[in-house]
């Protein structure tokens, strides 16, 4: 039992197999939101966003930080990969959303569609587009994640707090402030 | 290529159960094969909706959370494996079909964010900052 009266933020690592349970924890010396393992099977980056605007890739399991992205000049709030690893999308209080190159970690672009906080990002199950909450706007952007360009809007006249693409289908699961889950699907499920 | 847009046209509504303040969503998840949503909210509600019924009749209720729910996230190698983590310092794990909560796994602090290793060995939670914590390194028997 150990005592710790800190104002560190602290990650849990629980393993799961045979029931889960704490195995460890990493006290971190800067707040961090939301966290992504990469895809490898088992994971070996773990990548962490901070309210510095900054995102940590850490190695995994040793949770060593080998590359720091400064990314935003406000809080990083979320974070996405896209389904063929090739982007890391990054939300952020700055209402931009930045997308970066996971071969060389060049941000290949910048989304700057959103008025307030980019709390949720996603892309489509395919890679091809990419949708950020914005808490203030009125609307949710789709963006052609290779040319950058507007495939379209949803109205969220309340904004959104949380955004998530179909496993499967170009359907947009949204949330905002009150107002319940909506799910706005393509008709038919195709472009 | 702009004929996204236009077909950007279909809305399905779900009420919510309480219509209190403070009943927002803080968290979303689809599971891995897309037949069901999870839906978190800051009023301790913790729920499972099939995509093609929008009643929240026909929604599932997982309950045992003390707190706001803060973050969900399925198992991706499962297809009804779902944890969630919660103000109430617990990162819970369910089988939504049984609707148990199958483990509690204490936090020492509240809980805020989460994410699953892709092989689902592992769930790493992210802590909130400014809470006084007792941390307790859990033993396997």
């Amino acid at each position: 039992m150990i005592d710790h009266r800190t104002q560190d933020d602290t990650l849990v690592q629980i393993a799961t197999d045979p029931v889960p349970t704490a195995e460890e924890k990493f006290p971190q010396s800067v707040q961090t939101n939301e966290m992504r393992f990469n895809w490898s099977r088992p994971p070996t980056h773990l990548f962490l966003t901070r309210v510095d605007g900054t995102v940590s890739i850490n190695s995994y399991p040793a949770m060593k930080t080998i590359h720091t992205l400064n990314a935003h000049t406000s809080s990083c709030m979320s974070i996405a990969f896209a389904p063929n690893a090739r982007y890391v999308a990054i939300g952020a209080s700055d209402a931009l959303i930045s997308l970066w190159d996971t071969t060389d970690w060049v941000c290949q672009r910048t989304v700057d569609s959103s008025v307030g906080m980019v709390k949720s990002v996603s892309f489509s199950f395919d890679g091809s587009f990419l949708v950020g909450a914005d808490d203030e706007g009125t609307s949710l952007e789709v963006v052609h994640v290779e040319s950058g360009d507007s495939m379209g809007k949803v109205d969220c006249p309340q904004g959104a707090n949380v955004v998530a693409w179909h496993p499967s289908r170009y359907w947009i699961a949204w949330a905002g402030e009150g107002g319940g889950l909506r799910i706005v699907g393509a008709a038919g499920g195709q472009l | 290529m702009n004929s996204l847009a236009s077909e950007l046209v279909t809305v399905r509504f779900y009420m919510p159960r309480s219509k209190l303040m403070g009943d927002s969503i803080r968290s979303i998840a689809w599971n891995p094969t897309g037949t069901l949503i999870a839906t978190g909210s800051a009023d301790r509600t913790l729920r499972v909706w099939n995509p093609d019924k929008p009643k929240v009749t026909n929604s599932t209720e997982l309950r045992g959370h003390t707190g706001g729910i803060v973050a969900v996230g399925w198992n991706p190698v499962k297809e009804a494996e779902l944890a969630s983590v919660s103000s109430d310092g617990t990162c819970k794990f369910w089988d939504v079909r049984s609707k148990l909560c199958t483990a509690t796994v204490p936090l020492g602090g509240e809980g805020w964010t989460i994410c699953w290793g892709a092989d689902g060995s592992v769930v790493m939670v992210g802590r909130k900052v400014g809470t006084m914590v007792k941390a307790q390194a859990r033993l396997r028997d």
